[in-house]
């Protein structure tokens, strides 16, 4: 079929036609709300700023020059480096089985959806504090069985071990359904047609879930890795009800160590240079992850 | 693949072993479901026990008698109806603008080109990877330097678009064949028309999963609303909620009580959206 | 025209009229007061602040309850934008509003005092709340910490009465834990009202001495090593626990004992624990000690009411305010005057409480760097000598921390 190139002629801006403007609303907005913020953030993190002062000295880089030598600076990175690694793995691959085995429209297969997804749509806030119950050892349900029973149950978040666990498990529960119903979405618009095809041409079902299934769904794929990458790089719900950041410091991460500093030490420039570093690792991770899926913008 | 009933070509390869294999993914299956389900379940029942039942005995799940003290307490000590009516003009308001906003700004960078869309939306996803936190405290400034603070729209115009939407949307668009709006255009269709008519039906799918999505996220946002508000009766349900919980003193059934009833408007709007997820795209439009 | 003239005139001076008549029955004064009382405690506050607008209709408090964290991210830029509230507690925590005297966004209350009386406010109260001799704060409570202590768990291990003395403590916490899961006392050591520092003072250390760290102290030491000692081979309480962990235990009946303060008595009572305060037990100092905790409110320097701001505080610093609050929250009164007031007297709980405010001192109430101090220096030494056993070498690391963040040798 003949693809007649009408929307590719060359444009100049006075030909730039309606794509401005239809980008217009979401720019202001975002513009105002989102980007002049980031931008102070930034101008903030080049000086000397408390939220209680009117004046904020100009240091330069000295804050970034604090943190490489600051210890729980990296600790943080460490341990939300782990976090993420542990994460974002699992949660896209899991929510694909999921998304896979569960397309149909059978009561089941709706019925298991709508579970799976629950945890995205509760607040996690309010959960967190609900799964600091469930996993204490001394007041929690399955400790009081577990004793019952006569096994010593784990402390989790006590333990230095076991607590960065536990969180991780924790960001997996609440995010798994979100990959499942996105990738559900994708897995709407994969031709039928194509895996006839392929089952025709002799293919196992694993060649076609390769071939035709993945190919087919890569925009979700990537939407749903680099989000699972960029929040798991940002986690700070859980861990903020949860541990704390403890037990020392072992689940203390970027963003919860960020929000200590800006927060409880009142020091926003010194948080805002670790906002900027962590922006900066994102953006690198990004590029790493847009690479590996060979992403090119004339799709 | 949204078939009730699996096609022919999928039904030969039902072996012995596949059988065995669908059993234990099964099994597994809803093992899962189990551990995902338990929290709410314990949080259901810990809402309608007493203070007493919840420490004194908390392997026992079941509540004696069923207690809705928590429930009456929430709906005395809060301007409830308020609250609540807030959170649905938050969240409603917010979803609604933003899927039309997202999904405008969506087109554009995905069929429309025009010097700096790369560059534009490159901008967009940047803006994910900056954690809201550092941002607070300058959005706030600037919410009260145009004067609206304490006010709906200083709840709702920062919230009427998102990156998070914008991008999810345009990974949608992008899949759909262009053939479609090529052919429109020959037509002499307008932007908007094809935008409106042809790409806005076909994302369907799409659009349902992000309703959902701003929906559920402006809806159990509380630390937005507690920036922006100050007083209660400006508040939204679950930013209400967090004056039940002190610096010492928690009283845990009324905050299970607060979460689920923040829960059951998210979880019908889920269930009636869910049948827009499933869909097969009915018709395409190519020829 | 005449007739335009003549009503334009009539117009005007009506509104004059209406405009002076109006100043008569001026509108009243509205002070917004965003407070963190939010939780438990929170009725005993909302009905006096009813209670002051009733009696008062010139002046109306305009209360809005916010959670602390939401009242620490914005009220030092509200403040400083004029978006800000007339009185606000800053923090639970004293030392935070040093922030705000140093940066000038806290009003001095110099007609507190004289409407108060002096020598009325405790004296611990006047030290942290004052910077170069001006009163920058007032007590929005105050209490002091006792030892909890379950009766049927101690009736059951044979024990008699609560313990006097800090070791007679130790050896009752022992007794009273299995290893399993049931503790002879309830620690909690981050995300609290602190209770590691009640120990330390008891026996005659502490954290800050003189201006400099006295973490390396061979007293502070050997408190922690003792303490740590036991939870680490005798379990006696779990290790890590936040404040609220703590309160669940001992509400759980889990903990024999708990060193808590008046907040905590309410949701003992409704989770059913058959509970008892008595004195913290005295250590090897010989004399009693215990922590006090007090919130300030502050009034914003920006306000545009600073008379009628002070007029509130000095009427929540009332005997009479002070009496219900005492009732309603079993707080100990933030005044020196009360102490055979009946309506102390008549309540055992709240007067075991009162009794305490001489002994009574605060936790780092005039650090700057409070923040850093607590959860970056002294709480992970302390944690690291619970799960480590290495209590003289982590604090002797944080003594050396301490001193450089204070500038000492």
């Amino acid at each position: 079929m003949t693809f007649v190139t009408a929307g590719h002629r060359p444009r100049r801006w006075a030909h730039a036609g309606s794509g401005p403007l239809f980008l217009l609303p979401s720019a202001l907005i975002i513009g105002v709300f989102v980007l002049y913020p980031i931008v102070q953030s930034l101008w903030m993190s080049l000086h000397d700023w408390s939220m209680f002062q009117i004046s904020h000295p100009f240091i330069g880089l000295a804050n970034y020059a604090e943190l490489i030598h600051d210890r729980r600076f990296w600790n943080a990175l460490l341990n939300t480096v782990i976090f993420t690694l542990a994460t974002v793995p699992v949660q896209v691959i899991v929510g694909l089985v999921l998304a896979i085995a569960l397309s149909r429209s059978t009561w089941w297969a709706v019925f298991l959806r709508s579970v799976y997804f629950f945890p995205v749509i509760s607040s996690f806030a309010t959960m967190a504090i609900v799964w600091r119950f469930l996993l204490s050892a001394d007041v929690g349900p399955t400790a009081s069985w577990l004793r019952a029973l006569g096994v010593t149950p784990l402390d989790w978040l006590h333990s230095t071990i076991w607590a960065l666990p536990a969180v991780i498990l924790v960001g997996l529960w609440k995010n798994i359904g979100f990959t499942m119903v996105i990738l559900l979405a994708a897995l709407q618009d994969v031709p039928e047609s194509l895996s006839e095809a392929a089952v025709l041409d002799g293919a196992t079902r694993w060649q076609r879930f390769i071939h035709v299934t993945v190919p087919s769904i890569r925009h979700a794929l990537l939407f749903t890795s680099v989000i699972a990458v960029i929040a798991s790089l940002q986690v700070f719900d859980q861990v903020y009800v949860m541990t704390r950041g403890g037990p020392l410091f072992h689940t203390e991460t970027l963003v919860t160590y960020m929000y200590e500093q800006g927060f409880t030490e009142y020091r926003s420039g010194y948080a805002a240079a670790i906002a900027w570093v962590l922006f900066i690792l994102i953006v690198l991770v990004s590029i790493v992850q847009l690479r590996l899926f060979r992403y090119s913008d004339v799709d | 693949m949204s078939t009730e009933r699996l096609p022919p070509y999928l039904l030969a390869e039902q072996t012995v072993l596949s059988r065995a294999l669908a059993i234990i993914a099964g099994a597994l299956v809803l093992l899962l479901a189990a551990f995902t389900v338990f929290p709410f379940v314990w949080m259901l029942l810990t809402s309608l026990r007493t203070q007493q039942e919840i420490f004194s005995n908390p392997g026992n799940l079941i509540p004696a008698a069923f207690n809705l003290d928590a429930y009456v307490k929430i709906w005395s000590e809060l301007p409830f109806a308020r609250l609540f009516v807030n959170s649905i003009v938050f969240a409603g308001g917010a979803t609604l603008i933003s899927l039309f906003f997202d999904s405008l700004a969506a087109y554009a960078l995905s069929r429309l080109d025009f010097p700096g869309r790369t560059v534009a939306f490159y901008i967009v996803l940047a803006t994910l990877m900056v954690p809201y936190q550092i941002t607070l405290i300058p959005v706030f400034q600037t919410v009260f330097d145009f004067h609206w603070l304490n006010t709906y729209q200083g709840l709702i115009v920062p919230r009427a678009t998102s990156a998070f939407g914008i991008f999810l949307l345009r990974q949608f668009f992008v899949t759909v064949p262009r053939d479609l709006d090529a052919a429109a255009r020959l037509d002499g269709a307008g932007e908007f028309r094809i935008y409106w008519s042809i790409m806005l039906p076909l994302a369907r799918p799409a659009l349902a999963t992000l309703a959902v999505f701003h929906f559920m996220y402006n809806w159990n946002d509380f630390l937005w609303p507690l920036v922006i508000t100050s007083s209660t009766d400006m508040r939204t349900l679950p930013a209400g909620l967090t004056l039940f919980s002190g610096q010492f003193v928690v009283e845990h059934a009324v905050l299970m009580a607060g979460a689920t009833i923040s829960l059951a408007p998210l979880a019908l709007a889920f269930f009636f959206a869910q049948r827009y997820f499933v869909q097969g795209i009915a018709t395409t439009g190519i020829k | 025209m005449k007739t335009k003239t003549l009503l334009t005139a009539l117009a005007m001076s009506s509104m004059l009229t209406i405009g002076l008549v109006g100043n008569a029955f001026a509108a009243p004064v509205t002070l917004t007061y965003w407070s963190g009382f939010t939780g438990g405690d929170k009725q005993a506050y909302l009905d006096l602040i009813k209670k002051f607008n009733d009696t008062h209709p010139n002046i109306q408090v305009d209360y809005q309850l916010q959670p602390w964290d939401s009242i620490a991210q914005k009220l030092p830029t509200a403040i400083i934008s004029g978006s800000g509230p007339d009185l606000a507690t800053p923090d639970y925590n004293v030392a935070t509003i040093q922030q705000y005297v140093a940066n000038g966004l806290a009003l001095p209350l110099d007609d507190l005092i004289p409407q108060v009386g002096q020598g009325v406010l405790p004296q611990a109260v006047i030290d942290s709340f004052s910077v170069g001799g001006k009163l920058y704060a007032a007590p929005a409570n105050y209490a002091t910490l006792l030892l909890y202590y379950n009766k049927d768990l101690l009736s059951k291990a044979g024990i008699a009465a609560p313990p006097k003395t800090m070791t007679a403590l130790q050896d009752d916490a022992v007794k009273l834990s299995n290893g399993n899961g049931q503790y002879g006392i309830s620690l909690a050591d981050n995300a609290t009202i602190q209770m590691w520092p009640v120990l330390i003072w008891s026996d005659g250390g502490d954290l800050i001495s003189n201006k400099c760290s006295a973490l390396a102290d061979p007293k502070t030491i050997g408190t922690v090593e003792k303490w740590s000692a036991l939870i680490r081979d005798k379990k006696i309480s779990p290790v890590g626990s936040t404040g609220q962990d703590a309160d669940n235990l001992f509400a759980a009946g889990k903990a024999a004992f708990e060193i808590n303060g008046p907040w905590a008595a309410g949701q003992y009572k409704s989770a059913g624990v058959n509970f008892d305060v008595a004195p913290v037990p005295v250590g090897d100092s010989g004399k009693p000690v215990t922590l006090a905790s007090t919130v300030p409110t502050i009034v914003s320097s920006k306000t545009a009411h600073p008379k009628e701001a002070q007029t509130f505080l000095a009427w929540w610093l009332s005997k009479d305010t002070q009496a219900q609050l005492s009732t309603a929250a079993a707080y100990a009164p933030s005044r020196n005057d009360m102490a055979t007031d009946p309506a102390i007297t008549s309540n055992p709980t709240v007067a075991a409480f009162a009794v305490q405010v001489p002994n009574a001192r605060l936790y780092l109430p005039t650090e700057k760097d409070f923040a850093k101090i607590d959860t970056g220096i002294f709480i992970p030494a302390i944690q690291s000598a619970e799960q480590n056993g290495n209590a003289a070498d982590a604090l002797k690391a944080a003594n050396d921390q301490l001193n450089q963040l204070l500038g000492c040798q």
